[in-house]
C-alpha cells in the first residue's frame, strides 16, 4: 500500500484527539504493512469510504483511552465502554478523523471520496478480519493507554 | 424572541454538544433529527429559525435533506456541520444555497459566530 495515503489519517488522528479529547497521541513508529487480524484493545470503530478508490479506516482503543476521551469531551464519567455515549464518542471521533483526512486526500488528489456512517463495537474478545485488502497500521501511545489506527485502500 | 434551532446529525454526541452550546447562549433546541428523513418531517412540523445539518447520515443524507428543505422553503436557514469539507462537497452545498459550511470539530465560538451571521 502507498504509505503516503496514511499520513493524513495519522495527522488527523493526533489533531482530533488533542483538540476534542485533550489527549496527546504519540506514534510508536512508522506505519507498517499489516494484514493480520485485529484483536481489539477494547473499543473499535470502522468507517468505509469510496470514490475513485475505496477503503476503510479503523481505530482501536484501550478501554481506558475510550473512557478518558468520553469524559474529557462530554464532562461526565463513565464506568463501561459499552455505555451509549462512550460508543458515540469513539464513533464520532472516527468520523471526524476520517472526514478531515478524506478532505485532504480529495483536495490533493481529486479522489471524490465519500464516507459511510461509522460502526463501533466494544469488547476485548472482538477479532476483526479484513481479508485480501492491503492495509497499513500504526500503533500509538497515550497517557491513558494504547491505540491502533489502520488504513486499508484498494481499487474501486 | 428566542431563536429555535433544529439539530440534524446521526451522532448522539453531536446533539449533546450542540445542545449544551446553544442553550448556554440562549437558543432553544426545537428538535433532534438523526437522519435526513427525520429532518424533513421535523422541519415541516416545527418551522425552526435555523437548521444545523450533518452530511453523512443513513437513510437520507444531509445534502439531499437540505435540497428538499430549500425547495419547500427557499428562505430556510441552514448551516452544514460536517466532518467533510473538500472543495467538491462545499461547492455542492453552495449550489443548494447553504448559508454557512462548518467543518468538524467545532467549539462554542465557531458555532455561535456562525449563527450570528445567519439569523
Amino acid at each position: 500500500m502507498d504509505m503516503r495515503m496514511t499520513v493524513p489519517f495519522v495527522e488527523a488522528l493526533q489533531d482530533i484527539f488533542k483538540q476534542m479529547a485533550m489527549i496527546e497521541v504519540q506514534t510508536d513508529g512508522d506505519p507498517f504493512n499489516d494484514n493480520e487480524e485485529v484483536h481489539s484493545y477494547g473499543v473499535s470503530s470502522i468507517i468505509t469510504f469510496a470514490g475513485k478508490i475505496k477503503g476503510r479506516f479503523l481505530i482501536d482503543l484501550d478501554t481506558q483511552v475510550a473512557l478518558q476521551a468520553a469524559k474529557n469531551i462530554t464532562g461526565s464519567s463513565y464506568d463501561s465502554p459499552k455505555e451509549q455515549m462512550v460508543l458515540a464518542v469513539v464513533s464520532e471521533m472516527n468520523n471526524i478523523i476520517s472526514g478531515n483526512a478524506i478532505t485532504k486526500l480529495n483536495n490533493e488528489y481529486g479522489l471524490s471520496l465519500r464516507l459511510a456512517p461509522p460502526i463501533v463495537f466494544a469488547g476485548t474478545d472482538v477479532v476483526i478480519s479484513i481479508p485480501k485488502v492491503a492495509s497499513a497500521s500504526v500503533t500509538c501511545t497515550t497517557a491513558c493507554g494504547k491505540l491502533k489506527a489502520s488504513v486499508a485502500i484498494s481499487k474501486a | 424572541m428566542i431563536k429555535r434551532i433544529l439539530l440534524v446529525d446521526d451522532s448522539p454526541l453531536i446533539h449533546n454538544l450542540l445542545r449544551k452550546t446553544l442553550e448556554k447562549h440562549g437558543y432553544e433546541v426545537a428538535g433532534d433529527a438523526m437522519n435526513g428523513k427525520e429532518a424533513l418531517e421535523l422541519f415541516a412540523q416545527l418551522s425552526p429559525d435555523l437548521v444545523f445539518m450533518d452530511i453523512t447520515m443513513p437513510i437520507v443524507d444531509g445534502l439531499e435533506a437540505a435540497k428538499a428543505i430549500k425547495s419547500q422553503q427557499p428562505t430556510a436557514k441552514i448551516i452544514m456541520l460536517s466532518a467533510m469539507g473538500d472543495e467538491e462537497i462545499m461547492s455542492q452545498a453552495k449550489a443548494l444555497g447553504i448559508d454557512i459550511f462548518l467543518q468538524k470539530p467545532f467549539d462554542d465560538y465557531k458555532i455561535i459566530s456562525a449563527i450570528a451571521k445567519v439569523i
